[in-house]
């Protein structure tokens, strides 16, 4: 088995808005889709506190999690699935089931964005304070909300790496993007299958190419506003550390 | 035992409203502003005297070792007369503990503005790591442990103890934190024997266009909200509100702090770098001669006989709202 998917209670995503489907008297097949998310160290499984070599530092992780919004599907018919009021919390394991009929046609194109809406992300009236704790936006553990600068983190990777050599990750690091211009949209054209019945779309997130330029026993921290140009770079590689394909 | 609401620093009419007795805060004088609370928070006895608690009890930290009151104390109009405050483990903040009196009035809290409302501001003490130190999961959980926080949190909000609880009701005491009872204040209703003459050469002084202190620190809080950068470095290890804003145009600005009981809050500045009032007109009197990069343009160049300085300084002391510190 190439990549575990470890299930984990899944958030449900409750049916989607969904205009033009008629009832038809025979019903044609449905399809249905389903987020799972693989995060990966150059295609190992990602276990927490298991050391890696990233770049030819020694590292573990103790967190890896990011915010996914914005999302919107074309089908080859034209349909668009648009769940862009859903979030998703990115995390090992994590799934998220789309539980509604789709018509049976291929995906020509999604659309999503890496963070937090600026409208949402503004905690103006409803903030993670007050959203129930099955809410990905509420209070999440690890947390996924900045104190110190209202907001939500939108992606945070946490952990250690061992700077002198000597087998001890003894070094704590951590990477947290957020604020508005941290916002990460992906608009990816690669064709996916959609067959009638389950379908399982991965989203893989590599840590390795997270890090592309990275050097992880220099550049320990960024939290946006204290390193900025590290927390765009960080930004940037998303691009390339993100996939998504069909299982 | 600290008793800041024996202290009349507010005087509290309240009212049955649902939900709990509605308080107002009542003793203001007329050119003072009202607070505006949200209306998902209304103040209420009941939500003043849970935050209250919450205030003075070092379970809300870690290891149970430190409480709001730990740095923000009373008698030094909530502040604790260090550079930098300890927090959980001895470890040291990253910046100086500011008075919290009049906070209610205050539009972006914190000195770089990065907390939006009042509202969410207790979370940052609570989970920085050299501050409380604790998850607000792992405190609302430590609190519903506990019969009296339940019992007290459920008549305030309905609800057991939560990250909501938690902020809302400290923020509800913060509220009620207002001073507005300085001989200063005694001196513009009217009472023309309220500041002596040295505080009024002192109060010309301040107003002047000379010194131009008042462009930031005008108005009855003696401070316009703004960011501002005020000359203290060249090159700021704290950039201030380019940390919430990512404008390196923001770097070394920090939110204008209010004057009101600045005699009493020792030492000055976001990192508590000057030690005493005439440090800092020294410094203002320095960086107006040799502006550094990127200071404010208001900064103005003027220098000052030392029979000026004090009578600046005996006007800032004025603006000690006596009332509460005794
Ligand atoms: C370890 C010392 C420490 C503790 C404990 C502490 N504070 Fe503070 N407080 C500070 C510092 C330092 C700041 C300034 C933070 C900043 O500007 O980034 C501050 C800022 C504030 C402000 C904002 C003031 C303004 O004008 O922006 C409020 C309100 C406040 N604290 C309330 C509280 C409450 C409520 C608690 C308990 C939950 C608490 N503090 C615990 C040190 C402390
Ligand atoms: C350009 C706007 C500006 C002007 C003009 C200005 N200040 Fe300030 N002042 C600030 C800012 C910003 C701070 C806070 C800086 C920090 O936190 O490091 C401050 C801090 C202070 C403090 C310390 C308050 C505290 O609680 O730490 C005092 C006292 C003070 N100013 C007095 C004055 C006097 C007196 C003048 C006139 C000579 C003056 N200021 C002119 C912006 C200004």
């Amino acid at each position: 088995m190439k990549k575990h998917i470890f299930f984990f209670c899944g958030i449900l995503l409750a049916g989607i808005p969904f205009s033009s489907c008629k009832k038809e008297s025979s019903e044609p097949a449905k399809a249905k889709i389903s987020f799972e998310f693989d995060f990966n160290v150059a295609g190992d499984e990602l276990k927490l506190g298991q050391a890696y070599q990233i770049n030819g530092t020694t590292v573990s992780f103790d967190a890896v999690n990011f915010y996914m919004g914005g999302i919107q599907l074309t089908q080859e018919n034209g349909q668009v699935i648009d769940l862009s009021d859903q979030y998703l919390l990115g995390g090992i394991g994590n799934t998220a089931t789309l539980n509604s009929d789709l018509d049976v046609s291929d995906i020509n194109s999604m659309k999503f964005f890496v963070g937090v809406d600026p409208v949402t992300n503004a905690q103006e009236e409803i903030d993670f304070t007050s959203r129930p704790p099955t809410d990905p936006l509420g209070i999440q553990d690890p947390s996924m909300h900045w104190s110190w600068s209202t907001g939500y983190k939108f992606l945070r990777v946490d952990g250690d790496v061992d700077l002198d050599g000597d087998g001890i990750l003894e070094t704590g690091v951590a990477y947290h993007l957020g604020s508005d211009a941290m916002l990460k949209q992906f608009d990816l054209t690669n064709p996916i299958e959609l067959r009638s019945g389950d379908n399982d779309l991965i989203i893989s997130f590599d840590l390795t190419k997270f890090f592309t330029g990275v050097d992880l026993k220099a550049e320990l921290d960024t939290h946006t506003g204290n390193n900025l140009p590290l927390a765009e770079r960080l930004r940037d590689n998303l691009a390339i550390a993100i996939e998504v394909y069909r299982n | 035992m600290w008793r800041p609401f024996g202290l009349g620093i507010i005087i509290l009419v309240m009212l049955l409203g649902c939900g709990g007795d509605v308080v107002y805060i009542s003793n203001l004088p007329n050119h003072f502003p009202q607070p505006t609370i949200p209306p998902d928070n209304k103040l209420t006895r009941q939500r003043v005297e849970l935050g209250k608690k919450m205030f003075f009890d070092k379970s809300l930290s870690l290891d149970s070792t430190i409480a709001c009151v730990s740095c923000h104390h009373p008698d030094k109009a909530f502040t604790d007369g260090l550079a930098l405050s300890p927090g959980i483990h001895g470890r040291k903040g990253k910046r100086n503990t500011p008075s919290i009196m009049n906070a209610a009035l205050v539009p972006l809290i914190n000195k770089d503005g990065g907390v939006k409302k009042l509202d969410l501001q207790a979370l940052v003490p609570i989970e920085d790591e050299n501050e409380m130190g604790i998850s607000i999961l792992h405190l609302s959980q430590r609190l519903a442990q506990d019969p009296v926080y339940v019992k007290q949190s459920r008549e305030a909000y309905g609800m057991p103890p939560s990250a909501y609880v938690i902020t809302r009701a400290l923020a509800s005491f913060v509220r009620t934190l207002y001073s507005s009872n300085s001989r200063y204040d005694h001196f513009i209703q009217g009472d023309s024997t309220a500041l002596t003459s040295r505080e009024k050469m002192g109060k010309a002084l301040f107003e002047s266009d000379r010194l131009n202190c008042t462009s930031c620190h005008g108005g009855i809080q003696f401070t316009n909200h703004a960011f501002e950068n005020n000359g203290l470095y060249t090159s700021y290890v704290d950039l201030g509100r380019a940390l919430i804003t990512l404008d390196s145009a923001d770097r070394g600005k920090f939110r204008v702090p209010s004057l009101r009981n600045v005699g009493i809050t020792a030492p000055y500045m976001h990192d508590g770098s000057l030690a005493n009032l005439e440090e800092v007109i020294n410094h203002y009197e320095d960086t107006g001669i040799s502006p550094k990069k990127g200071q404010s343009k208001k900064i103005e160049a003027f220098s000052l006989s030392s029979e000026e300085k004090e009578s600046l300084i005996a006007f800032l002391s004025a603006l000690t709202d006596e009332q509460f510190i005794n």
